[in-house]
């Protein structure tokens, strides 16, 4: 099995740079045979990636997200899953260079520091700790989509408005549908997350006794999903959108993404394992 | 069949004025009466006719091309009344390779007027339809169209030769579709209810649009393009409040004042939210400049904004011409290929017609010798032994067609090698 992990481990970055080579020729020549390649190749990669993340969890006897590298593993399907539904449900495939991107350099990250050594922890072997992991890093996967796709609307606002007919003009689709794209992502991060976070409570609730409110990491992750949640409603009960929510996205993630480095460096909660 | 020659004499919008153009252009009805004429001319034994605005051009297969140009204007004397004068303007001709090449070239549109034009590979389709229609057996220029349709796909779907707007209206499409997805759900005012709007809402129309709102001095005119397209008519000034609730603003009139003014927008914008794109067409404008910065969903353009954009895209499709001449002359040369294949079929046909007439002759000397049964044996092994040395000379000849190693002449020598006619 340790085997197959560590082929696959090597594997992975190579198919999905190779998916990302081929979502930017698409990107610039337009020739949907090198996209309906892509778009095939990232469907590999995937199954690939989640045959690979089985099969560790299934070696360690564990959930594989014990340090933060293996975490990038685990982000990088995610963001690779939640993609690949959104593409095939559009069938848009331009704006796939910056998520394979992504996904390529967690992916080789997390490769280059693969130390393939058994482990034993007890939280981490606990199933609904599994779930409620997937879950938290499935909804925040897919609330950094939605930032990318409201950062590509942000920048394509831009270029319409000034008049630049660049590359990015050429390649994105156009702002209805990335906007679209952003509320669906936004919704599916908002109920995913939610889940995910109502599991981690009931778990923490299970195992010590509280919700673990006490990190800060969790209380921040509450108030960022009440903060999307009441933003989307807000928004959508109103009928505003345009680039002004869209910029409001991209701050709200960055937002997040900037309190929980600097807490997950700086403190040391019951999130870290090792 | 060898002797056989695909020539193309053509006027077109290169070398042809306008009025020249204009009278020997040709309906399908004189395309098909044309064609049923070749019916009583030795010399022209295929003939198909692609008849737009902006080029007539005559393909024939012919042995002896000379003097095609007089059948032609005896052609139009008879079938449209037309006498072609001494002044005339000198066609274009073109033989064989070279005329095969500029068929497929006009198919996918680097021949037109404007590079890339879509409407033209249509027209060669519509020529090829009236070429089928005709009753009448063409098989060289069957295949011709045939193959110029495709390779006329074909650059439309491999390169970007045809994509782009290349006129005023079609950029202001353009530039929507850059911001809308469809136009199903969203409402255009237009400002101006002349030419240019109707080209505009034509456009729209086409992607989907349905609820139009029209603003014109004249009430009739705006009526009328109300009930073409759909939707509703206003006064000029209704125009503030219908910016509330539209997602496009198209002006096109001689309108010497702004008709969008700054503060009625500025007033209006707090009742909306979402794109709102402004396409100013009009000289002088309609639009007052300073309204792209009262909000940053607001995107403003003018006329020489969308001239900027045609001309980016004339240039991105120039760009394109080297590789949609490769996918041409790859067509080109299939096709040139199974012409060649043509040529050597007679030879092949004389060659397994005297290994034949030997295993005939052969065999009929044990005809009345031998059982039925021996007899059917006997014929088995002598087909088999046929096939066995018919095979390579065969092989060989249709390889050396295929790579352009047979002339008229070597032809000549191996049919007279392979002739059963001889005593």
């Amino acid at each position: 099995m340790l085997k197959l992990v560590i082929a696959l481990n090597i594997f992975l970055p190579i198919i999905y740079g190779l998916t990302t080579v081929l979502y930017g020729r698409y990107f610039i020549n337009k020739k949907l045979k090198t996209a309906k390649w892509a778009s095939f190749l990232l469907l590999c990669g995937t199954c690939l990636h989640l045959v690979f993340l089985v099969a560790k969890g299934w070696h360690f006897q564990r959930f594989p997200i014990e340090s933060s590298f293996e975490s990038l593993s685990m982000l990088a399907f995610d963001i690779a899953v939640i993609y690949c539904v959104t593409e095939r449900l559009k069938r848009e495939y331009t704006t796939g260079i910056f998520f394979l991107s992504i996904v390529t350099l967690c992916q080789t990250v997390s490769t280059l520091l693969f130390r393939g050594e058994k482990t034993t922890n007890e939280l981490l072997a606990n199933p609904l700790f599994g779930v409620h992991a997937s879950f938290t890093l499935l909804g925040l996967s897919a609330l950094a989509i939605a930032t990318l796709y409201a950062l590509m609307y942000c920048v394509l606002a831009k270029q319409i408005k000034k008049k630049q007919f660049g590359i990015l003009y050429e390649g994105l689709p156009d702002l209805e549908t990335l906007d679209s794209m952003r509320q669906n992502a936004t919704i599916c991060g908002i109920i995913v997350l939610g889940i995910g976070i109502l599991l981690g409570h009931f778990w923490a609730y299970k195992l010590f006794g509280h919700f673990g409110l006490a990190d800060p990491k969790v209380w921040i992750t509450d108030i960022a999903l009440c903060a999307y949640a009441t933003i989307w409603w807000s928004t959508w009960k109103s009928g505003v959108h345009g680039l002004r929510t869209n910029i409001l996205s991209v701050w709200l993630f960055v937002m997040l993404f900037t309190v929980v480095t600097v807490l997950e460096f700086f403190l040391n909660t019951f999130h870290r394992f090792v | 069949m060898e002797n056989e020659q695909v020539v193309v004499i053509g006027y077109d919008h290169k070398n042809t004025p306008v009025e020249f153009r204009d009278k020997i252009s040709l309906t399908s009805d004189k395309v098909i009466s044309f064609t049923k004429a070749v019916g009583n001319n030795n010399r022209i034994q295929e003939i198909a006719i692609v008849s737009t605005c902006n080029r007539t051009e005559f393909y024939i297969v012919t042995p002896k091309p000379e003097a095609l140009l007089c059948w032609l204007s005896w052609q139009y004397r008879y079938n449209k009344q037309f006498a072609f004068p001494h002044h005339a303007p000198k066609p274009n001709i073109l033989y064989n390779q070279k005329a095969v090449r500029h068929l497929f070239s006009v198919s996918s549109g680097l021949e037109s007027l404007i590079l890339g034009e879509d409407q033209i590979l249509g027209q060669v389709k519509e020529s090829y339809n009236l070429l089928l229609s005709s009753g009448r057996k063409f098989p060289l220029l069957n295949k011709l169209f045939e193959q110029a349709i495709v390779a006329g796909k074909a650059v439309r779907t491999q390169t970007t030769l045809c994509q782009g707007a290349v006129s005023i209206g079609l950029a202001a499409v353009e530039l929507a579709r850059k911001i809308f997805r469809s136009f199903e759900k969203h409402r255009i005012l237009l400002i101006g209810a002349g030419e240019t709007s109707e080209l505009v809402a034509k456009h729209f129309a086409s992607l989907g649009a349905k609820q139009f709102i029209i603003a014109n001095r004249t009430r009739e005119k705006s009526q009328a393009l109300a009930e073409k397209f759909g939707g509703k008519v206003i006064s000029l000034e209704q125009i503030p409040m219908a910016l509330s609730e539209v997602n496009v603003v198209v002006t096109a009139t001689n309108s010497p004042t702004y008709l969008v003014g700054y503060e009625e927008t500025k007033k209006i914008l707090k009742l909306r939210s979402g794109p709102l794109l402004m396409v100013d067409i009009s000289t002088p404008r309609n639009i007052n400049p300073g309204i792209k910065d009262l909000s940053q969903d607001i995107f403003l353009y003018n006329i020489d904004d969308l001239r900027n954009v045609i001309t980016n895209n004339i240039e991105k499709r120039k760009s394109q011409i080297p590789e949609a001449q490769t996918i041409i002359n790859y067509y080109a040369d299939n096709y040139l290929k199974w012409r060649r294949s043509l040529n050597v079929t007679p030879t092949i046909k004389a060659v397994v017609r005297y290994f034949e007439e030997i295993r005939d002759k052969e065999l009929e000397k044990f005809s009345n010798k031998v059982s039925a049964q021996e007899f059917q044996n006997l014929e088995k092994l002598a087909n088999g032994i046929i096939k066995k040395i018919q095979h390579q000379p065969v092989i060989t000849l249709q390889k050396m067609a295929r790579k352009q190693q047979l002339d008229v002449s070597k032809l000549h020598l191996i049919s007279e090698i392979y002739s059963t006619e001889r005593n």
